[in-house]
């Protein structure tokens, strides 16, 4: 199985060709462009209905996922995501479980394992749905985010990222979920919650985050009177 | 965006991607034969064809990526730009079934065979509606 990330950075796509038939990719619904006709097309739960249930509503994911097995070599899978934005696959290795925000997720190889993992309470009341969905195993695992993906390896001096920017992190990163500066910045700051990560990982996060695109439409949208 | 130089079959466009032809390219709106294209993104399919040499300029949602058509391909409707008319296509069913459809999320697709080129577009407009319109607080009214 080969991937190739197509329109980076502002509107990414993937491209998979499968090299041998019984090669699955596992995509998040809704997410196929488009493939090869022979492809056998599955729509299933992952984990059974709870699991997918818990996905849903703590992880921000679809219930459903459509799995793509390949049934002849050099067939091939497009998948992207709904709203501009970037696509970044991680190989894997079953070494480091890789922690994202709910909506990140776009699509997984059969051997990655996905489960929800307790944002706090704090993260729970920001809005942003600082519930995480944790993935591990081993495969390629495909996530995108709104705007631009930035890189940033976080040393041990730490590093605090807005909530509504995070896109995934690695699983060796510790942290908690603060407002900037007590309750008074948490309203008129603009700013709400932030992530402190400590210790030694990897951050992906987000150079644009979609609520504050909904902030900004918000004034433009017409108005029906009433009169 | 993409400029496609007339080819002696012609091209089929969906209707929100055409931007602009040459003067003697004859564009028609395609009735009939593209029974129920109901997808939301795009309701009309337009077919453009010369007889002279002559350009058609059709333009996307997110990137363009030309894909070439060997066989067979399916292409969820609402990422569907343009297609050369050597193509044959027809609506149907991303599952097995109406529910099988519907529970992928995928809803149409547009199932094409024989040789040719088909361009895509990244993005969906009709999904990204969906996701930003989440976000936004509920319209008065």
């Amino acid at each position: 199985m080969r991937y190739e990330l197509l329109d980076k950075p502002d509107f990414a796509m993937v491209r998979v060709t499968f090299d041998q038939p019984g090669e699955k990719m596992v995509v998040e619904s809704a997410a196929m462009v488009a493939r090869s006709t022979a492809m056998a097309m599955e729509t299933n739960m992952r984990g059974g209905i709870m699991a997918a249930a818990k996905r849903k509503l703590l992880g921000g994911e679809s219930i459903l996922q459509n799995t793509f097995t390949s049934t002849q070599p050099g067939e091939t899978l497009y998948f992207a995501p709904a709203a501009e934005g970037d696509v970044e696959v991680l190989e894997l290795d079953g070494s480091y479980p890789i922690l994202m925000s709910s909506g990140a997720l776009l699509a997984g190889g059969p051997g990655v394992n996905l489960d929800t993992k307790w944002g706090g309470t704090r993260g729970f009341f920001s809005g942003t749905g600082m519930f995480l969905l944790k993935a591990e195993g081993t495969g390629p695992l495909f996530f995108s985010c709104y705007g631009g993906l930035h890189v940033v390896d976080v040393g041990p001096g730490g590093y605090i990222c807005d909530t509504s920017h995070v896109v995934a992190f690695t699983a060796g990163l510790n942290y908690n979920v603060q407002s900037v500066g007590g309750l008074k910045s948490l309203f008129f700051s603009g700013e709400g919650l932030v992530c402190n990560f400590q210790g030694q990982g990897r951050l992906w996060m987000s150079t644009r985050n979609p609520s504050s695109l909904a902030n900004f439409i918000q004034p433009y949208r017409r108005v029906k009177r009433s009169n | 965006m993409e400029i496609l130089p007339l080819t002696p079959a012609g091209y089929f466009i969906q209707n929100a991607a055409y931007i602009a032809s040459s003067p003697d390219v004859n564009v028609e709106t395609q009735t009939g034969g593209f029974k129920g294209f109901f997808s939301g993104a795009g309701v009309f399919i337009l077919k453009a064809t010369s007889q002279q040499a002559g350009q058609v300029l059709v333009g996307g949602f997110g990137g363009l990526q030309e894909l070439h058509c060997d066989g067979n391909l399916v292409i969820d409707t609402g990422h569907l730009v343009a297609w050369d008319a050597t193509l044959d296509y027809k609506i149907a069913k991303s599952g097995a079934g109406w529910i099988a459809s519907w529970l992928s999320g995928e809803g149409l697709v547009c199932d094409f065979s024989g040789q040719g080129r088909i361009w895509i577009q990244s993005r969906n407009p009709g999904e990204y509606g969906q996701t930003v319109g989440r976000a936004l607080p509920p319209r008065k009214g």
